[in-house]
């Protein structure tokens, strides 16, 4: 995926916010003591070296990595199962907790190229993980609805629907000859995500 | 391999100590809204979770101990408010602080710095999340998506309505 160029007004936030982190990040500190830290640096010792054991010992052993699984754009596409641009007709509560029911209008079908209008769509409300994503009736959106029903489908608006659409477009060629990875494909598992900061930390 | 196995062991090992990361991992917690009088005590559980998660993690698809910790912590100031109050003055502190040590910083960064200080605390933890992963420790979306363990949809989806809501209220401000 190529990312686009910062827009000017990003790269003013992007100094904002380095000011403040780099403010907050050196801001003053309680006192530690030294009694924590030598059990902090010692703890640390003794889980590292036992983390080498069990990697050197493991060696060979671990194919699955999905901590190093990412999808490139054609893969994003060729893991949705239905992208769109559309109206939010109405959204109602499905029968299954935190999914809703979205009757879309769809006004530009990208995937598939041909697509009824209005659509029903069974899927995780995006609210929940993100108010900003929330679905309203009269919302005029692009939705990415991926094969997989655990994961939310991606809502964008106003500006950046048109250029995501287009970025989308650049794609789609590709996507067709291209396999959704397992992890991604409907029903695909979720597996523990060993070395990730998401388990656990 | 092993070898470098070894290496990152001792990457993760420095990350405990190392000054210039530990300030960025108290930065991503105050971006995240982790009070400031709170920074040290989100930290610890930074380690403690690094710790962890080092335990049980083959070390050779942590690619970048510093990004992983950064998302730690990222994570940690998502959860932080479950249990406790969200950081409502990170502008005043930032003033208060710039009062009475300027920086070496045009005043119109000062100013903008401000300005989005204030509004950071209007957006959503996981918003903020994102903020502070893409235009702070400056990843990209892509490691993100892959760090959090969500489609790089979601993340620019997130992010694009984070900035949206930056950019509109400073606007909204600047018209008033």
């Amino acid at each position: 995926m190529t990312e686009k160029e910062p827009e000017p007004e990003d790269e003013d936030l992007r100094r904002a916010v380095n000011l403040i982190g780099k403010e907050a990040g050196a801001a003053p500190r309680k006192r530690i003591s030294g009694g924590l830290v030598a059990g902090l640096v010692l703890g640390a010792s003794l889980v590292i070296f036992g983390t080498f054991i069990l990697v050197t010992a493991d060696f060979g052993k671990n194919e699955r990595q999905p901590f190093v699984q990412s999808l490139n754009e054609a893969e994003n596409i060729a893991c949705s199962e239905f992208i769109a641009v559309g109206e939010v007709v109405s959204v109602a509560p499905s029968d299954v907790a935190d999914r809703i029911i979205v009757t879309f209008a769809v006004e530009d079908p990208l995937k598939p190229a041909a697509s009824p209008a209005p659509v029903e769509l069974d899927v995780l409300d995006p609210g929940l993980s993100d108010p900003q994503s929330a679905l309203q009736p009269g919302d005029r959106v692009l939705l990415e609805v991926p094969q997989r029903e655990d994961f939310p489908p991606a809502v964008y608006r106003g500006s950046y629907l048109e250029s995501r659409v287009a970025e989308i477009e650049q794609y789609l060629d590709e996507a067709s000859d291209t396999e959704c990875p397992p992890y991604f494909q409907e029903g695909g598992e979720t597996v523990e995500m060993e070395g990730n900061p998401n388990d656990g930390a | 391999m092993t070898r470098q196995r070894s290496t990152r062991a001792e990457r993760g090992a420095s990350l405990l100590t190392d000054q210039q990361e530990v300030e960025r991992v108290r930065a991503v917690l105050a971006l995240g809204g982790v009070p400031w009088d709170e920074l040290d005590d989100a930290l610890q559980e930074v380690r403690l979770k690094l710790l962890q998660s080092s335990s049980k993690a083959h070390l050779e698809t942590i690619r970048n101990p510093g990004a992983w910790a950064s998302v730690a912590a990222s994570r940690v100031a998502a959860d932080w408010h479950r249990s406790r109050k969200r950081d409502t003055g990170l502008r005043e502190r930032l003033a208060a602080r710039w009062a009475a040590t300027p920086p070496d910083h045009p005043q119109e960064d000062r100013d903008l710095a401000l300005a989005v200080a204030e509004r950071l605390e209007l957006l959503t933890d996981l918003q903020r999340q994102v903020v502070a992963l893409r235009f702070f420790v400056d990843l990209p979306v892509r490691d993100i998506a892959l760090m959090l363990d969500i489609p790089e949809g979601t993340v620019k989806s997130r992010l694009n309505s984070a900035v949206a809501a930056l950019r509109t209220r400073l606007q909204v401000e600047e018209i008033q």
